[in-house]
């Protein structure tokens, strides 16, 4: 047992409790927050695999600007009371998908595990991206150079998004008239 | 032992399904879009696994889209419980049934 | 190379010039009188060139002239020139063209100088000219396709141009029809062509050897072409109605240029043609027929155009038995000079008609040899060419055409006798016409004889010239002119010669003994009334078969099928319909659900190396 494994168990445990706590939380506020511990254990593991930019970006994209997004539209719609609608689906029902959603974890978890066989394809194993410079440089030069296309059509994207949210969010007089 | 990718996997799996369990359960408009982030978020954490597996970089950009999709969908998102609020003073989805028959 | 762009670009400015002068004069009712003379003078300069182009061809040592203007289309396999080609078959007929043409530019302008709008009838006569000069100098077909379809156009628009009578427009409209229906041959052999050679180059197309069974297909259909533009059973009808444009028209187009195209056309597919003799055969019986047809039914006619038009049905079916015949150099030849006289004949006519302020009957008229004299001389050489009585140009080309249909090896005793039968009708109706207009007693209306009198300069002068040329015009004597080897078939030729002129002098005879002196009015006597028989066929035929459609197949058939298609929509509608319950979550378990199922699929079903 080295560092790393016990350091992504200890994450992953708070993970997939903090997942069952955003499930099963009655107040949406409550809710957010264990997303929160969700997203900042996610990052831990993110670092111990060696994904740093990605561990960084996780926290501050995430936590930092969705969540506080989420949190800022609970309390904008008054939301922040406990919320009974766990209670109101049939009990029945409830349980189908339970089984439903177990059964296709079970089989994604059966398929991974062939994954333990699988031989690399690619060539940059973690001593390769050490040597170039750590796995944020790599990224960044991937990103800028042979995926720079890609790059600049997320731009589009958040530009729609941007107009998208500001034409729903406006006061409906502001629009003039109906939306 | 060592950490190994496949492990990794399996929480992401793990992490992915309780997120569908939450969107299918719950009725309340902002905690389903908050587990379709922990969907997501799983499918990320794939993703960077097996990255590492093939030691390739591919993954890592790809996660890094996602990200940038996920923060535009979940403001559109919003911005829509926020809107349909407006008319219906209440962010239950059983309660969006205009268009039905 | 030479260039001969000029000899369609004269008419073709005038086209435009006048058109677009006519277009905005409109606004104003201005009345352009300058329009006739501007038309005149292009005409006059694509002559002049023409003449130019004439010799320079003769210095040639290949005989051909091209000028590729630009490439036309380019489909796929298919490459189309806009180019054009002079050789010494399409320079007789430029020659004409603009020679003819330009006359008639001129008599026009007297004969329209009470008209209107001057400028839209010369914009017309500028655009046909331009069209019938790319027809015959068109390189390949779709380019000799665009002034077939041309001329089609400028002779409807002109047949009707007196537009507000409702029946010259129906009789512009019938033309139109008519050689549309004609135009299908035309498309056929395009296709044909097109097929089997690859190429629609009039000269490259023809190298090539087309199956035994496909080439008097072709033939037939390029002829099925011909009859409808120039007027051949079964496709002539249209001719005498197309008399109700104004009469230099019929003259120009219905007599010299636009209905001898279906000559030209056979002569320039010449070699592909004559090596089906069933397609001669057919060529040469209906020219014949038609010859004959049109002869019996000028006879009885009252109307002087009427008349005319039968005549001129009837001497394009000698020139289609000369081609059928394989004397294709006498049928151009024939063209030529017919050109000449009918038209001297039609715009003597238009003289006669002037003169009589509008009337057309011929039992009307008479004895007007004194009043309008050069009228009257001029219309003698027109009548002595038409009866083919030497020395006029007529007796030389159709004498030509009598003796192959007798001596050649595609002619036969039946061919010539029936020519024989149709040039003594020829003789006799044009005789009648000749002695009822200007012999006898005057049977002109009192209210006409006060303004009895001859044509302005303007008329007559084309008249003098083409009375000039129906005289000499023979003596080029066209072998030299067309290539094909002139032969003196000896003694059967000038017996020939001299029964066909002893026929022609008996009719004349004939007449004169019926119509001068005291006449009885005739009406007119339609003795075949084919115009109703096709009536009836085609026309109620389709009526009535529309008739069935709307009532029947329309209500059966087409209705019930609509239905059937939006009860079908409307059902798969109300039946996708139930999966829409409303609900996220039900929707998300449903895609699920799928999720799980495909997965399952996928796994189970392909068989991923066994172990799950």
């Amino acid at each position: 047992m080295n560092l790393s494994l016990f350091a992504f168990s200890i994450f992953s445990t708070i993970a997939v409790v903090g997942s069952l706590l955003v499930v099963l939380r009655r107040n949406p506020v409550g809710s957010a927050f264990a997303l929160v511990l969700v997203f900042f254990s996610f990052a831990g593991i993110y670092a111990v695999m060696g994904a740093h930019l990605i561990a960084a970006l996780q926290i501050l994209v995430y936590t930092g600007a969705i969540m506080v997004l989420f949190v800022f539209v609970i309390m904008l719609l008054n939301q922040d009371v406990p919320i009974h609608d766990l209670e109101e689906n049939s009990a029945l029902f409830k349980g189908v998908v339970g089984l439903a959603v177990l059964g296709l974890v079970f089989i994604l978890i059966k398929t991974v595990l062939r994954a333990r066989d699988l031989v690399p394809t690619g060539e940059l194993s973690d001593e390769k991206i050490e040597a170039m410079g750590g796995n944020v440089r790599v990224i960044s030069e991937s990103l800028f150079s042979d995926h720079a296309f890609h790059f600049e059509l997320t731009s589009f994207l958040i530009l729609g998004a941007i107009v998208a949210t500001v034409a729903l969010a406006k006061r409906k007089s502001a629009l003039g008239g109906n939306s | 032992m060592e950490l190994q990718p496949w492990m990794v996997l399996i929480v992401s799996m793990i992490v992915f399904g309780i997120g569908l369990l939450g969107v299918m359960i719950r009725k309340n408009l902002l905690i389903m879009l908050m587990c379709i982030e922990l969907m997501l978020n799983g499918v990320n954490l794939s993703f960077v696994a097996f990255s590492k597996i093939h030691h390739l970089i591919e993954g890592d950009l790809t996660v890094l889209f996602v990200m940038t999709v996920a923060a535009a969908e979940s403001a559109v998102g919003l911005g829509l419980v926020i809107a349909l609020f407006r008319t219906l003073r209440t962010a239950d989805s059983d309660q969006i049934q205009m268009l039905r028959d | 190379m030479h260039a001969l762009y000029p000899i369609i670009l004269f008419p073709l400015i005038g086209f435009l010039s006048i058109g677009i002068a006519h277009l905005m004069a409109t606004r104003r009712n201005l009345r352009l009188r300058g329009a006739g003379v501007i038309a005149t003078i292009f005409m006059f300069l694509s002559f002049a060139y023409s003449v130019f182009c004439f010799f320079a061809l003769r210095k040639t040592e290949s005989g051909l002239i091209e000028d590729k203007l630009f490439t036309w289309m380019k489909l796929g396999g298919l490459s189309v020139d806009f180019a054009l080609r002079l050789d010494s078959l399409s320079i007789v007929f430029v020659l004409v063209i603009t020679g003819v043409g330009a006359l008639i530019h001129l008599y026009s302008i007297s004969y329209m100088h009470d008209d209107e709008t001057p400028a839209k009838y010369f914009a017309y006569l500028n655009l046909f000219c331009f069209m019938m000069l790319n027809l015959v100098l068109g390189s390949s077909l779709p380019h000799v396709f665009l002034g077939w379809e041309g001329v089609g156009l400028a002779s409807y628009l002109l047949i009707g141009y007196w537009y507000e009578d409702p029946l010259k427009v129906n009789a512009g409209q019938k033309a139109f029809v008519m050689n549309r229906i004609g135009d299908l041959g035309f498309l056929v052999a395009m296709f044909i062509a097109f097929r089997y050679s690859g190429t629609l180059d009039l000269i490259e197309f023809q190298k090539t050897t087309f199956p035994p069974h496909i080439l008097p297909a072709f033939g037939l259909a390029v002829f099925f072409a011909c009859t409808g533009k120039s007027a051949q059973i079964p496709l002539f009808t249209w001719l005498p109605d197309a008399m109700a444009g104004p009469t230099p028209v019929s003259a120009l187009i219905h007599a010299a240029t636009m209905v001898t195209s279906g000559i030209y056309l056979l002569t320039r597919l010449f070699p592909t043609i004559s090596s089906s003799e069933l397609v001669l055969c057919v060529i040469a019986l209906t020219g014949a027929l038609t010859a004959l047809l049109a002869a019996v039914m000028a006879c009885f006619q009252s109307d002087i155009k009427k008349i005319l038009a039968y005549s001129t049905i009837s001497q394009l079916g000698f020139m289609f038995l000369g081609c059928g015949v394989g004397a294709f150099s006498s049928g151009v030849f024939h063209v030529m000079t017919h050109a000449f006289f009918k038209a001297l004949l039609f715009l003597g006519a238009g003289s006669v008609i002037h003169a009589l302020g509008g009337e057309q009957d011929v039992f009307k008229m008479g004895n007007l040899r004194k009043k309008i004299p050069i009228t009257f001389l001029t219309f003698t050489a027109g009548w002595a060419a038409i009866l083919g009585l030497p020395p006029f140009s007529g007796f030389f080309s159709k004498d030509e055409i009598i003796y192959q249909a007798l001596a050649s090896p595609h002619g036969s005793h039946l061919l010539f006798g029936i020519a024989m039968v149709s040039a003594f009708l020829t003789s006799f109706y044009m005789t009648r016409l000749y002695v009822l207009v200007f012999m006898g007693e005057s049977r002109v209306e009192k209210s006409a004889e006060p303004r009895l009198h001859e044509s302005p300069p303007g008329m007559t002068i084309p008249l003098v010239i083409l009375a000039v040329l129906a005289l000499i015009g023979g003596w080029f004597g066209s072998p030299v002119h067309l290539g094909a080897s002139s032969e003196d078939g000896g003694s059967l030729q000038y017996a020939v010669m001299g029964c066909s002129v002893l026929l022609a002098l008996l009719g004349a005879g004939l007449a004169y003994r019926k119509y001068s002196g005291r006449v009885k009015i005739e009406t007119t006597f339609d003795p075949f009334k084919i115009d109703r028989f096709y009536e009836f066929t085609f026309g109620k035929g389709t009526r009535g078969f529309s008739e069935v459609c709307a009532r029947f197949v329309e209500e059966m058939v087409v209705q019930r099928v609509l239905r059937l298609t939006s009860a079908i929509v409307d059902l798969s509608g109300n039946v996708l319909k139930i999966a829409q319950v409303g609900s996220v979550q039900a929707y998300l378990m449903m895609m699920l659900l799928a999720v799980i199922a495909i997965l399952a699929w996928f796994f189970y079903g392909v068989g991923l190396n066994g172990k799950l």
